[in-house]
């Protein structure tokens, strides 16, 4: 369990009954505003407050918080620990300033005035009081709510707690139990405010169900004493009706189903809507159908309706829950029921619709700020709710607040017998109200029919509903405890002579004939009372300024009564149609289907919406269209993967080849090359060789004919001492010079010109001379060859 | 028996897909890789294949040329095939020792091969040009000594220095000779 500090023990504290933003918490408490949000974040994350009401400053959203009602328990005192003379004033006040706020907000008639007065038993705490125990026992918290006649904003039915004014109320016993039921009227705001507004005597927590009962007690008092009412209201809405057409003219824009065909069958195999199996409980009727869905509708394999209890063999089954089981198990293999869509409704599970305005908030917020207003209204603790809600936009961008449906069951029993089915390995997916499938018929199956615009009627086993749908949207929807049950108890009442009758075959007869035309009086007088509901609910809907559309559709198992659409289209003065199945389905398919209407119209939306199964649940089965696309991503990518895999294999192997082959060539050429360079080696080398022999040969020549020419050339008179061929070259010379009265340098310039003039003898260099005697000398001279 | 938990099966198909996707780009650039290098080795070897098909056109010619290198130097100097046929030298200076005149004095033949190491070269031809230094002193008239230098060449031996003196009280010189002689050997 999570502890909480005592700061955010004193925000809690702070709260009476008006949400209060973060800096009016921390003016409160006389701390740090920039360090409250961190406290309050904490409060949020723990459930102990909700953000109540939005408001947008400067385009920033401003949120306001009201602790959960648990919380309010927590941290207030304890009831009886408040001194009574305290209790009193506060109570006291607390009437006088609501009585006021009445007057002022609602200008209320003399006679709300006097009801104030009459408050029996109001809670000690007043309004603030707001414990589990004291929420459901302050009924006159509840009952301030509203003042009889008080206008109900369309889609808002929600009783705002700025409207408290107390009521007289009055007991109710049904089955055994004791509700307290505030008084009033009976048209249909009274009528959902007192249900709303309805207190256990014992003081235990109501129960959507237990709603349900006191509602329907109400409905069927107001359906006893209709006749008079329907006179007025028939003169009532002569005048509105008028202006009626021309704003159905406005709305004649045809909206395109977002979802085809082809498109519509992918998601829903996506979704994991191909097989699959629904259970419709009515009474003590279970319809089941076995259908895989189909690119162009649906493949009936198999279709039953059940008796609870049903015995097969030696075992019975009571419950809806042990039929399932039974009929899984019978048709199906146990890896087959995973792959199963199961999809289930039961009148047994209380489903209510509430349509409110909603702040702009996150998912989370969002859920915890319906639970509690819901809880708030039903009276009911939130903990025991199941809530579900659909978001419409508000027309104009800059209201914070949006339109919601929300759908609303009791805890308890769907958690029970999901748990039950989950723990034998059959996954539900899907459980919704009534008004959720007839829509989902007429959206899918007559949409294109229509310009978005419908009255929905549903005469089913036990009630009927009345939905309207305007632009696509449900916008409104009554309920009346009038049904093909009430047909047949009172033709059982009339044929109880005969023996062999019983509730069966009274069924079987109503359906198959035409009972009205069998001078049933007492049946017309159910029938009666069917149409006033109808009329009275329509012209409701007309008093709230509502459009309704020309397209009439009906659905629901007395809806195939032999007469009754024709009848009520005439009652009504309305062109009736009737609901249809896909129309793709083949004639066979179509035989006797009009009973399992309910169950395909489980099967329609591919997006779950307005889920009432167990929130983790629904939450589980969220992941499924995600995985199922990311399987199909994934086996994308493993193809992508086998096609690249190939188709580089391919390349890589028509290039290994030839690199293979390449190799080859350049080894054999590389081989070929060595033996080039090897050849061309050995022949260089040898060439070199020749080349210095020859070269040695031409040097010995030169010298040779060096020495010839230097024999030739030199004069008589010179004598060489010796001749050093020093290098290739040079050459030095010695020798002497005999000279008689001749000059000696003029001797040595002759032989110096005479060696020069030799072709062979570049240069000739004397590096030396000596006067031996007066006719000889010596000398010493170089030669440049 | 458990309900299965999509939001697992999705993280894991996920994670799985997400892997797969990483798996097939690495797998990808690799073998892009691969083949960018083999594309690249298949270049180099077209272009090697095409330099060394360029020059394989001349082995031929090479060879040829080989041959006449080859046969060539069967014919520049004396095939000595054994050691002791390069004594023939001794020979060959002496024969014409009287008919030119002059008179050898000191004969000193060394059989080493005084070429530059190029033989090593030679890694298959079967006989190598070998050069021996001699180194010879001969007496006589100079012009006889000229004479027998420039016969010694049609002999394949070169003179490659040349000391001449001349003797005093004597119309001889004598004349301090090198010599290279020549002969093909077998390696």
């Amino acid at each position: 369990m999570n502890k909480i500090s005592s700061i955010q023990k004193a925000i809690l504290k702070v709260f009476v009954d008006t949400p209060l933003s973060a800096s009016d918490i921390a003016k409160q408490i006389d701390f740090p505003q920039d360090k409250i949000y961190y406290h309050i974040k904490k409060l949020e994350a723990q459930k102990k407050i909700y953000v109540a009401d939005t408001e947008i400053i400067n385009g920033i959203t401003k949120k306001k918080f009201l602790p959960m009602e648990n919380e309010i328990e927590s941290v207030l005192p304890p009831p009886k620990t408040m001194p009574e003379n305290q209790a009193k004033a506060l109570k006291n006040d607390d009437a006088d300033e609501l009585k006021e706020q009445k007057q002022k907000d609602h200008q209320l008639d003399d006679s709300s005035s006097d009801i104030v007065s009459q408050v029996s038993t109001p809670s000690p705490q007043g309004p603030q009081a707001g414990t589990d125990s004291n929420v459901e026992s302050s009924l006159i918290e509840n009952l301030m709510k509203h003042s009889k006649g008080s206008p109900t904003p369309l889609y808002n039915q929600s009783i705002s707690t700025d409207e408290e004014i107390e009521r007289e109320i009055e007991e109710i016993t049904i089955n055994d139990e004791t509700y307290l039921v505030p008084k009033g009227g009976l048209d249909y705001e009274e009528l959902e405010y007192r249900v709303k507004a309805a207190k256990k005597k014992s003081g235990e927590a109501m129960t959507i169900g237990e709603n349900n009962i006191v509602k329907e007690h109400l409905l069927r008092t107001r359906a006893n004493i209709v006749d008079e009412e329907i006179a007025e209201t028939e003169e009532e809405t002569e005048e509105e009706t008028e202006a009626a057409p021309q704003e159905k003219k406005l709305k004649k824009k045809r909206k395109t189903l977002f979802f085809h065909t082809q498109w519509l069958n992918l998601y829903r195999v996506l979704n994991g809507y191909s097989k699959t199996v629904t259970f419709v409980h009515h009474g003590n009727k279970v319809a089941f159908l076995h259908a895989t869905v189909k690119p162009k509708g649906f493949r009936i394999h198999h279709k039953q309706t059940y008796t609870l209890p049903y015995s097969s063999g030696e075992k019975n089954y009571n419950t809806l829950t042990e039929l399932i089981s039974y009929v899984l198990s019978e048709r199906f293999k146990t890896s087959q029921r995973k792959r199963l869509y199961v999809a289930i409704y039961s009148s047994e599970y209380n489903f209510e619709i509430d349509f409110m305005k909603v702040p702009k908030l996150k998912a989370k917020e969002l859920h915890n700020y319906i639970l509690m207003k819901i809880s708030k209204e039903f009276v009911v603790k939130p903990d025991n709710l199941i809530v579900n809600w659909k978001l419409s936009r508000a027309s104009d961008k800059k209201d914070a607040m949006q339109n919601a449906i929300c759908f609303i069951t009791d805890k308890e029993p769907m958690v029970r017998d999901t748990d039950i089915l989950s723990n034998q390995g059959i996954p539900l997916r899907y459980t919704t109200s009534i008004v959720k499938l007839q829509y989902d018929q007429f959206f899918y199956n007559h949409g294109e029919e229509t310009d978005g615009n419908a009255l929905l009627l549903y005469i089913g086993e036990a009630f009927s509903r009345i939905t309207l749908v305007s632009d696509w949207k449900i916008i409104e929807s009554r309920k009346t405890p009038l049904g093909l049950d009430d047909f047949i108890d009172l033709y059982l009442k009339l044929q109880q002579n005969e023996a062999e009758i019983n509730f069966e075959t009274a069924r079987e007869h109503i359906l198959n004939n035409p009972i009205f035309e069998e001078g049933n009086t007492l049946l017309e007088t159910v029938y009666d009372k069917l149409i006033a509901e109808i009329e009275l609910t329509l012209s409701h809907f007309k008093r709230k300024k509502l459009i309704i559309s020309e397209n009439v559709f009906i659905s629901g198992i007395a809806s195939i009564i032999p007469g009754m659409i024709e009848r009520i289209s005439t009652s009504l003065e309305l062109t009736i149609k009737r609901m249809n199945i896909p129309k793709s389905m083949d004639k066979k398919q179509n035989e006797g289907l009009e009973e399992y209407y309910d169950n395909i119209g489980l099967l329609l939306d591919p997006k779950d919406q307005l889920n009432l199964l167990p929130y983790r649940h629904r939450q589980n089965f969220k992941f499924f269209f995600p995985t199922k696309l990311m399987e199909i991503v994934l086996a994308g990518i493993l193809v992508v993967f086998a096609a690249v895999v190939s188709v580089q294999y391919n390349a890589f192997i028509s290039i290994k080849g030839p690199v293979a082959e390449k190799e080859y060539l350049v080894k054999s050429a590389l081989m070929e090359r060595d033996t080039f360079f090897k050849f061309f080696a050995e022949a260089e080398a040898l060439k070199a060789l020749a080349r210095a022999q020859e070269q040695d040969k031409f040097a010995a020549e030169k010298t040779v004919y060096f020495l010839k020419m230097l024999s030739k050339t030199i004069p008589e008179n010179v004598k060489i001492y010796s001749l050093e061929l020093t290098g290739e070259q040079d050459a030095v010379l010695n020798g002497e010079i005999m000279y008689n009265g001749s000059n000696p340098d003029l001797e040595l310039n002759n032989l110096s010109n005479a060696l020069k003039d030799n072709k062979y003898i570049m240069d000739a260099q004397l590096l030396s001379s000596n006067n031996k005697t007066e006719s000889l000398f010596t000398f010493e001279m170089i030669l440049h060859l | 028996m458990k309900i299965i938990n999509h939001k697992k099966v999705f993280i894991l198909t996920t994670v799985f897909t997400f892997v797969s996707f990483l798996a097939l780009v690495f797998f990808n650039i690799s073998i892009s890789r691969k083949i960018g290098h083999f594309k690249n080795q298949t270049a180099d070897l077209d272009q090697q294949i095409n330099f060394i098909t360029n020059n394989a056109n001349d082995v031929e010619s090479v060879k040829m040329q080989y041959d006449d290198e080859a046969n060539k130097m069967l014919t520049l100097a004396t095939v000595y095939d054994q050691e002791i046929d390069s004594l023939k030298i001794f020979d060959l200076l002496h024969e014409h020792e009287d008919a030119f005149s002059v008179k050898i004095i000191m004969l000193d033949v060394q059989l080493t091969d005084s070429f530059p190491p190029v033989k090593n070269y030679l890694t298959f031809t079967p006989h190598a040009l070998e050069k021996y230094p001699i180194a010879l002193e001969i007496t006589g008239r100079f012009l006889d000594v000229g004479k027998y230098l420039e016969h010694l060449i049609t002999h394949q031996l070169y003179v490659s220095s040349l000391n001449v003196y001349s003797i005093p009280g004597s119309r001889d010189v004598q004349a301090s000779i090198g010599l290279f002689s020549y002969g093909v050997k077998k390696i």
